[in-house]
């Protein structure tokens, strides 16, 4: 088995090596199951179905393959997602995604310009980046990336990097796969960064067509030697995010999809913010606490209206039309968040080594409006220089009308390796 | 006998130095580890445990002036990661990450080697001196030299330095925490010469609690290079690739 492995990496090197590429493949090779649960939004657990969801185990393979190389005087980089998704009593799908593909070129020594598909992050904090503008969104569970999901934005990005500060300009959208390609949500972002007496500056702005301008900043800098401290904030007149309407009292039967941008034209200024710190403890342990803060999230009166609108399509259940009430009830999904859809919320992380190779973290999520929460505990396991085993779940707490607590899923629970070259 | 109390004064009591004088001892010290003003180093780092290797790891140190230095991993468990030292400021950049981290020079890589081990090899920047007196170091007669703290960039709070008569060649560092605590002992151990220079090539750091952990730096090549200034802003070491 070890000979076959080797050969085949080898042959996979060979032309690579050979075509002076540089490469890293990551592979993640899990199996995993959920628990669904009856909730508001999923009454007598029927909804699952219609969301295309299924329970019992599932399996999924992913594979990441970077490539770097240097062509036409540019550099080049390249990264390929590969998944393959097994699911019990289904169809197994196969996918491929282009996830980044871009060169880099020094048009003056310290002018550099980067064109094509890219991940670029501008904000500081760790879970919530209400700057990062020109970033794709992140995941709770893997706010860096580690598994390789996040799809970079396509633009054109020129910065200027001086002795202690920078300069960058992006032009910005997003093409689809479709033939002609489409571009989507054109923008203009921005971001001038100043180290000012050990303190980290950024002024980030981003002018989007159709959308009034946003504009915000944010700053690190580190306190002693153990705390790191980061903040966020950002602006717009206006919210761009789409609304159930029952948070204005209207309620829908049919099935077409109900959510609109209700707070567009309304004349508020929308503010996000965000607070956080680092702090490694003398034994190794690292923590990093966040307060993050949406006026775009849903209140708790308008929360409370949602719930309202669920009961009463449950009401609906009697009637002709089978599923007319609960499809609907499904777009109220579309509520949801993986990072919450209300207004504050806490994000805990913490993580430590165990023994030399084995390393305990842990995720908590808290919604400060009612405390229901999300627990995502891991544990890694590596074993020799390329292998990592890991057990992860993910735990949705809090009462019945609550936010993670109406979830329709209460626990979900994954094993899996990661093999990286 | 006024002629000896005079010379015990001189030996026991700590000797007063004008500032010029601070920096032109440091500067002596530095010119071991520190050759050139813009320069590349090649350092091998082997951290030990009950003399069993634990870990070894290479990397290139790239210096420009005394304010900034880049440290780039070429083998190391995290290959690819990225140490940046600019203005007494310190970022990481994990490879496959989006972005740069803040981290204090105190922080471990790895054994017994703090970020600003790796980094920041000049001391003249970051620590102000006072000549203690002079001190017998494996029978070596050398300078006692205490360091304190004089940037926030400096790894430890204080330091003292044994470096030789004559030639301010480092002998023997403590390294000493803010609340006092001995943290670490840097023993100077091999220098060669480059051109007409003698630079330091071997470093070993023993932990001063668990005395049965140490790490080895060693020094395995210093070339001059001069880097454009986009390699040492943080924003540019998420694009670094050509290094």
């Amino acid at each position: 088995m070890k000979l076959f492995l080797r050969t085949g990496f080898l042959l996979m090197a060979l032309p690579m090596v050979l075509m002076g590429i540089e490469w890293k493949t990551l592979g993640f090779y899990r199996i995993y199951g959920t628990n669904y649960r009856p909730s508001l939004f999923n009454p007598q657990n029927r909804s699952i179905e219609l969301l295309g969801l299924s329970e019992g185990p599932h399996a999924s393979l992913f594979q990441h393959l970077s490539l770097e190389a240097q062509a036409l005087s540019l550099n080049w980089q390249i990264d390929l997602m590969g998944s393959f998704v097994l699911e019990e009593g289904k169809k197994s799908e196969g996918s491929l995604k282009v996830t980044q593909l871009y060169f880099q070129k020094d048009l003056l020594p310290n002018l550099v310009l980067i064109a094509g598909r890219s991940i670029q992050r501008w904000g500081t904090g760790y879970a919530f980046n209400p700057t990062d503008v020109v970033a794709p969104s992140k995941e709770l569970s893997d706010p860096d990336n580690e598994e390789r999901q996040a799809l970079g934005k396509d633009m054109v990005k020129l910065e200027y990097y001086g002795e202690n500060f920078s300069i960058g300009l992006c032009c910005l959208t997003q093409f689809h796969r479709k033939i002609p390609f489409e571009a989507e949500d054109p923008g203009l972002a921005f971001r001038i960064y100043k180290n000012l007496e050990g303190v980290d500056l950024s002024l980030i702005g981003l002018l989007s067509r159709g959308k009034k301008p946003l504009w915000g900043g944010n700053c690190s800098f580190v306190l002693g030697s153990r705390l790191e401290v980061h903040g966020e904030f950002s602006f717009q007149k206006g919210s761009y995010l789409r609304y159930h309407p029952a948070i204005n009292g209207k309620f829908f039967f049919y099935e077409q999809d109900p959510l609109e941008e209700l707070k567009r034209e309304d004349g508020n200024t929308y503010s996000r913010i965000l607070l956080g710190f680092q702090y490694t403890f003398p034994g190794g342990l690292f923590w990093i606490l966040e307060y993050f803060h949406q006026d775009q999230g849903y209140s708790r009166k308008e929360w409370g209206q949602l719930l309202g609108y669920a009961r009463f399509l449950i009401l609906q259940r009697e009637t002709p039309v089978r599923y007319l009430a609960e499809k609907n009830i499904l777009w109220n999904l579309n509520i949801y968040s993986p990072k919450g859809s209300m207004r504050d919320y806490l994000m805990s992380y913490n993580e430590i080594r165990l023994l030399e190779r084995a390393r305990a973290r842990m995720t908590v999520l808290l919604n400060l409006a009612d405390l229901s929460h999300v627990l995502i505990p891991q544990m890694d396991l590596k074993s020799g220089k390329n292998f990592t085993f890991y057990l992860r779940s993910f735990i949705f707490q809090g009462r019945e009308e609550t936010e993670f607590g109406a979830f329709f899923c209460s626990f979900s629970i994954e094993t899996g390796m990661r093999l990286g070259f | 006998m006024v002629r000896i109390a005079l010379l015990l004064t001189v030996l026991l009591l700590p000797t007063s130095m004008s500032s010029e004088e601070q920096v032109d001892l440091l500067a002596r010290v530095d010119t071991f580890p520190v050759p050139f003003s813009d320069f590349l180093v090649r350092t091998r780092i082997t951290s030990f445990e009950n003399g069993r290797v634990v870990e070894t790891a290479l990397f290139d140190v790239f210096v420009s002036g005394p304010e900034k230095s880049l440290v780039l991993a070429r083998r190391y468990r995290t290959k690819g990661l990225k140490l940046l030292y600019a203005a007494e400021n310190m970022w990481v950049h994990l490879p496959n990450t989006h972005r740069p981290l803040r981290i204090t020079p105190i922080q471990r890589l790895m054994g017994e080697a703090s970020n600003g081990d790796v980094a920041r090899l000049s001391l003249r920047e970051d620590y102000s001196a006072e000549l203690l007196g002079t001190k017998e170091v494996d029978g070596v007669p050398c300078h006692e030299i205490l360091l304190t703290a004089r940037k926030r960039s400096a790894t430890y709070n204080t330091i003292i330095l044994h470096a030789r008569k004559g030639d301010y060649r480092p002998i023997r560092a403590e390294f000493f925490l803010l609340s006092g605590r001995h943290f670490k002992t840097a023993f100077y151990e091999e220098f060669r010469p480059l051109g007409e220079k003698l630079v330091l090539s071997r470093m070993t750091i023993h932990d001063a609690l668990r005395k049965d952990r140490k790490t080895i730096f060693e020094y395995l090549s210093i070339e001059e290079k001069k880097l454009p200034a986009k390699y040492f802003n943080k924003n540019y070491l998420v694009h670094i690739k050509d290094l």
